[in-house]
């Protein structure tokens, strides 16, 4: 065996900021040092993940034997180099006052109708750098407002400050290249050119990167101030990409959709189908009772009636499963059926797609954000699309005689068709736990049970590069709603299949996910902790864990018990 | 600023792609070939060639900027950004003879103030518009370069310089009668015969 070549440490250099002496690899602008020392410089134009441009002329800093101020964003530490902010340097502190004085001159400061207002960098800045009142009493410059730029995106061209991130976005990370600055000076406006748009698949990623109200989402405009809604961190349930989004919600409602930070997973991006399509894991019309469905007479149930019927089934029941249930729910599902009989089957709603050139950048070939999560805990195998094809033509050929359905998705809108629905009807059996009474399943199945969207419960899933990330719920939860993986539960309980040795039924999501951690044989020895995989989410892979590995171990016959 | 006519706004109104591609004379087609190898960037052939656009076409129109796109392979709207920039690509159509009247400081202290006044009230015209005939238009401009003999003036592509009331009477009388070719063309690399007794500027 030959050695692994070793990786050169990078080389280091030493630095002091603010006095504060910080070692950071070669090649760290000071803006990133200064981080590490503690001190956040102020900034407009730079982006960690554009190049730098260096016009917005915020994060000035001191360096001693120097003449004049410097920006930090295109300064690189050096060896021995003492650098003061503003947080030492009344220097530094007065410029930076004096230019955000200027940028604020053309400014049109309508923070009271501006959707930006509470999140927005020119107020934070002004507020933290230079709180004066304006001295410019002479008339501002006018420009374009709302001048939708492609069918996502409007722009307010008096309130930019030309930092010129989104124009960068367009011509480095997405190579369309569709937004330039025209005209000089003072008149400069960002622009499209005329008879061409704003249109690609990240399109909505600009208006993240703008710093002040200047690109807004044409979906989102004077929808709610952004300090009434509950904004929540979370995970993109729209492809296995799993991308780190924020969630502003009000009154059950997505009013705002941002992309977070994780430089492992989607930088700083989030795709528009992503973004504007997150209401589409919101039920339309909400199922809040359970109801039962006998040869076309629907009359009001409740989850027992459903779980009575299905549980002398187990060793028999085909389970079809939504692509984004919570590896918790898969985990629990697999040692159901482990334990039930090893005939019943299960399949997630896996649905490949085709990819144009700027949505390779992010987005993943699938609409099945954790069909790792299913790989993971042995659900299914190496290809789950094939799987449930297969299980879907049974079920037009009426060969299957109970049926679970998990999740609204568990059966993809574009497979639902005439023959499909003939034979869930045909069914002896179907039980489906869904939440959306508009889904044809709900006619279809002879028991519903209101059940919670991905949007609605928190827990763990598995992104394609095997990294593993908590979402959490977002919307407000619905009365008389039960997770996936309560029914679970209670259906092992009420088929006499012990799974734990507490009572999960009682538990919460948190609680349940903190015992699937100390649970699952692959996963226990890594003592993960909610809050570790909170944080950027833990990559598998690099702990040395493969998908499929559980199926072995599982099998082998381990006893989870509540920790 | 506002009222120079130099300010380039995008219509909200919709605007169909150009779809048909504008083609020039064969001399114009010819000369962008020789220009566009003599930079290591393409890029960099934005200006030469937008020029080119502008002899041929006599302003910069969408079909123009997508011409100067096309041969150097380059997103539109990164020829817009230039042509927007400099004020002698003309975005709207303007007169056959097109006053320019230098107001950066030198100019503004010896005077432009009143080149200006003369031309608005001359021809009864605010700065970006075009007299009805098409004879005249008039802008101002930034600095061009002619501090030493300010007040001066643009017209087309000739200088005229240390500019007074009476100056200005007898350039606009003249150029009324004798219609004298100012321009200075790209394709053939040469400039008009001018208007005898004044300096003939060697701009290129």
């Amino acid at each position: 065996m030959s050695d692994p070549v070793t990786p050169k440490a990078p080389e280091v250099v030493n630095l002091t900021i603010d006095g504060k002496a910080v070692s950071v690899p070669k090649g760290t602008n000071l803006i990133e040092a200064a981080k590490v020392a503690g001190v956040e410089v102020p900034h407009y134009c730079y982006h960690p993940h554009l190049s730098v441009a260096g016009n917005c002329r915020m994060c000035q800093v001191s360096v001693k034997g120097q003449p004049k101020m410097t920006i930090a964003c295109n300064t690189n530490a050096a060896e021995g180099m003492e650098v003061a902010t503003h947080e030492t340097s009344k220097d530094v502190a007065d410029s930076q006052a004096a230019v955000l004085e200027f940028i604020l001159i053309n400014h049109p400061l309508d923070c009271t109708v501006c959707d930006q207002a509470g999140h927005c960098k020119l107020q934070d800045y002004h507020f933290e750098y230079n709180a004066r009142p304006s001295r410019f009493l002479e008339d501002k410059v006018h420009k374009v407002k709302a001048l939708p730029l492609g069918p996502n995106v409007m722009l307010d061209g008096e309130r930019c400050i030309m930092c010129t991130r989104c124009i960068r976005f367009c011509d480095e990370v997405t190579k369309t290249s569709e937004l330039g600055m025209l005209n000089r000076g003072d008149q400069s406006v960002i622009a499209v050119s005329p008879g061409r748009e704003l249109n690609n698949a990240l399109s909505g990623s600009v208006v993240d990167l703008c710093p002040v109200g200047a690109l807004t989402h044409r979906k989102w405009r004077f929808n709610t101030r952004i300090w009434f809604t509950k904004q929540t961190e979370s995970i993109c349930p729209g492809c296995s990409t799993g991308c780190n989004v924020k969630v502003a919600e009000r009154d059950g409602q997505v009013t705002l959709v941002k992309a977070r930070r994780n430089d492992a997973v989607n930088k700083e991006w989030l795709c528009d189908e992503g973004r504007y399509g997150f209401e589409r894991f919101l039920p339309k019309s909400r199922i809040t009772h359970a109801v039962s469905n006998k040869g076309g007479a629907i009359s009001n149930s409740n989850i027992s009636e459903a779980i009575n019927a299905l549980k002398g089934q187990l060793k028999t029941v085909t389970v079809l499963a939504s692509p984004e249930l919570l590896v918790e729910e898969y985990y629990l599902l697999r040692q159901l059926m482990l334990r039930a009989s090893s005939v019943s089957r299960a399949v997630i709603a896996y649905r490949g797609r085709t990819l144009s050139q700027v949505e390779e950048i992010l987005v993943s070939p699938d609409y099945a954000a954790n069909f790792r999560g299913a790989q993971l805990t042995g659900l299914v195998g190496e290809s789950p699309e094939q799987e449930y094809q297969e299980v879907l033509g049974k079920i037009r050929r009426k060969e299957i005689e109970n049926i679970l359905i998990l999740g609204d998705r568990a059966i993809d809108s574009r497979d639902m068709d005439e023959a499909l629905i003939e034979g869930l009807k045909a069914a002896k059996v179907s039980v489906a736990l869904i939440s959306d009474a508009s889904s044809p399943l709900a006619a279809a199945a002879s028991y519903v049970v209101p059940g919670r969207g991905i949007l609605e419960k928190s827990g763990l899933l598995l992104n394609r590069a095997l990294r593993l990330q908590y979402a959490q719920h977002v919307v407000p939860l619905v009365d008389g709603t039960t997770p996936e993986w309560r029914f679970l539960a209670m259906l092992a309980d009420a088929a006499n299949i012990k799974i734990v040795s507490g009572d999960l039924k009682a538990m919460s999501d948190r609680d349940l996910t903190r015992w699937y951690l100390a649970t699952d044989p692959v996963l226990a020895p890594q003592g993960l902790t909610i809050q570790t995989i909170k944080n950027g989410g833990v990559p598998l892979e690099a702990k040395g864990l493969s998908v499929g590995q559980s199926k072995t171990d599982v099998s082998q016959g381990a006893s989870p018990s509540v920790a | 600023m506002t009222d120079s006519g130099q300010v380039f706004h995008i219509s909200t109104k919709k605007i169909a792609p150009v779809t048909k591609k504008v083609v020039l004379s064969d001399a114009a087609e010819k000369r962008a070939k020789e220009i566009i190898p003599l930079y290591p960037q393409s890029r960099s052939a934005i200006m030469p060639l937008l020029y080119i656009a502008q002899d041929e076409l006599s302003y910069i129109s969408q079909e123009a900027v997508e011409w100067v796109a096309d041969k150097l392979s380059l997103p539109p709207v990164q020829v817009w950004e230039v042509a927007t920039f400099y004020t002698m690509y003309y975005k709207k159509p303007v007169g056959k003879y097109h006053f320019q009247v230098c107001r950066t400081l030198p100019c503004a202290l010896r005077g432009a103030k009143m080149v200006s006044d003369y031309l608005r009230e001359k021809f009864n015209l605010n700065p970006g518009e075009v007299s009805a005939d098409g004879m005249w238009s008039f802008e101002e401009v930034e600095c061009l370069g002619s501090c030493g003999t300010a007040p001066m003036c643009q017209i087309n592509d000739v200088f005229f310089e240390n500019l007074s009331a009476e100056k200005l009477d007898t350039i606009v009388e003249r150029i009324s009668k004798e219609k004298p070719d100012l321009r200075f063309s790209t394709v053939r690399d040469e400039l008009g015969a001018g208007l005898a007794g004044f300096p003939k500027s060697e701009i290129k």
